[in-house]
């Protein structure tokens, strides 16, 4: 589904759409979007590519998931998840690095930082 | 867009039947969310009962103006004595029961007639975008785990006649999530409604559509949030509610195969509606990037031209000898005489 389209249906009503008053940006809290900001070019619902980073489900591995652009209309078998195992900080955001630079170049910066993030807030495993 | 794939029919638990069929035409509609919303608007004016107030309200004292010279505004005044009552002013819109401004009326425009082509148009339209993922979990629908949309699902679901074999259905087949979150979204109403029957609001859950009447509304229909409709009564107020694109549809096999013979494909006109044709998008290929990708538009397109702007450095003469001495090449003599002095 053109992504064009779609994106002039969701920018301004959507679920996932944040807005406060005297806040000037519109946030956007869906998957794949990782600049959480709300706009086409990171939306995670209307590009069909897209990256997501999150705890794995046991909080020991950090989980690096991508959309596979054929499946779009099979929900169940519409994510690609790859585990990074290290939870230091700049193996983490080489690692993502790799994952991310032959499937959407675009998206290495924002991975990058979103990682940094997400390790910065997670308590440091007790040495 | 207009590529129309075989979809997969699933059965009641969720496992790929053997049968697949070609996605309908309508689901290729242009998608409009500005007719949907107006539409919308418009029909669900169609319910409302009329209501006013009483014709005398306000009206009923046989009050009279004093007229001038008595040093009061001239509003009728209530005759009479021996209470508070008498002498207030009454019958005015600014008065303490007096009538109010502008009374309302039973007569008032309640409902609204929408154009048929229109109205086919919005459904079509909403039918089309219960399609597209992104929209139906962009209106808020929990579809992580669903196997496909639009999901499809056996004949069989229209047979059901027990609650428990629906909830067991939509559990199996992770739609249990999205009515997961209706429980969770049960509250109060803000405001006086609490107390005129409409105490409650939830979300919306999935809509299922099924092709042949059967019993199918009984099971379905204790389930909070879940809507059941026949295809070939489809109302816009359940497949876009509140004028929003995106409602989680399952459809019956027989409500799918339905489809194209109530809306038409663009080669066969719809057998149901007369003279109607599906609708065409303003654009063929609305995808930019495609666009600007496509043969026609590179081959067409002259190169970038990248404008290298590389910052000119500066750097200091008295530094850097070279510099002072293009600038300045009597410096290469003194340098060479300030050189021999040292040696001597």
């Amino acid at each position: 589904m053109s992504s064009d389209i779609v994106w002039q249906t969701i920018r301004n009503n959507s679920a996932f759409l944040k807005t406060r008053r005297n806040v000037p940006k519109r946030f956007s809290t869906e998957r794949f979007n990782l600049m959480a900001v709300n706009s086409q070019r990171y939306n995670g619902l209307v590009n069909r590519k897209g990256v997501h980073i999150q705890l794995s489900k046991d909080g020991k591995k950090v989980d690096v998931l991508t959309k596979i652009a054929k499946n779009e209309h099979l929900p169940q078998k519409s994510t690609r998840t790859v585990s990074i195992l290290s939870k230091n900080c700049r193996r983490a955001r080489n690692g993502v690095a790799s994952l991310v630079k032959t499937y959407k170049k675009r998206d290495i910066m924002p991975a990058q930082r979103f990682i940094s993030q997400l390790l910065r807030g997670t308590p440091k495993a007790k040495k | 867009m207009t590529a129309r794939p075989l979809v997969t029919v699933y059965n009641e638990k969720n496992e790929a039947t053997a049968s697949q069929i070609k996605l309908p035409a309508v689901f290729r509609a242009p998608i409009r969310p500005d007719l949907v919303s107006f539409i919308h608007d418009q029909i669900s004016k169609n319910k409302r009962q009329a209501r006013a107030v009483s014709t005398e309200a306000g009206k009923q004292s046989s009050a009279e103006s004093w007229g001038t010279g008595r040093a009061v505004a001239r509003i009728p005044r209530v005759r009479g004595g021996g209470t508070h009552r008498s002498g207030q002013a009454a019958c005015g819109n600014m008065c303490r029961g007096g009538h109010m401004f502008a009374p309302l009326k039973v007569w008032r425009r309640w409902h609204r007639r929408v154009n048929v082509a229109q109205k086919r148009y919005a459904i079509t339209s909403a039918i089309a975008a219960s399609g597209v993922p992104s929209l139906v979990q962009a209106r808020g629908h929990v579809v992580d785990n669903v196997a496909e949309i639009p999901f499809v699902v056996s004949d069989k679901v229209e047979g059901f006649r027990k609650t428990k074999e629906a909830v067991s259905f939509l559990r199996r087949s992770h739609l249990w999530a999205d009515v997961e979150k209706v429980y969770n979204s049960k509250r109060y109403r803000a405001g006086v409604g609490k107390m005129r029957n409409r105490r409650y609001k939830q979300k919306l859950g999935p809509l299922i559509i099924y092709g042949q009447d059967s019993a199918i509304a009984r099971a379905f229909r204790n389930i909070p949030g879940v809507d059941v409709l026949n295809v070939e009564r489809l109302n816009l107020l359940k497949v876009a509610p509140g004028g929003h694109l995106g409602r989680l549809i399952i459809w019956t096999e027989s409500a799918f195969k339905k489809l194209d013979a109530i809306y038409g494909t663009p080669s066969t006109p719809s057998e149901l509606k007369k003279g109607f044709v599906l609708p065409t998008a303003k654009m063929a290929n609305p995808d930019f990037s495609r666009i600007i990708r496509s043969e026609e538009v590179v081959n067409a397109v002259r190169r970038a031209r990248k404008v290298k702007s590389t910052p000119k450095v500066h750097h200091n003469p008295l530094k850097k000898f070279k510099l002072m001495a293009a600038l300045n090449p009597y410096a290469t003599v003194l340098r060479d005489a300030a050189h021999k002095k040292q040696k001597v």
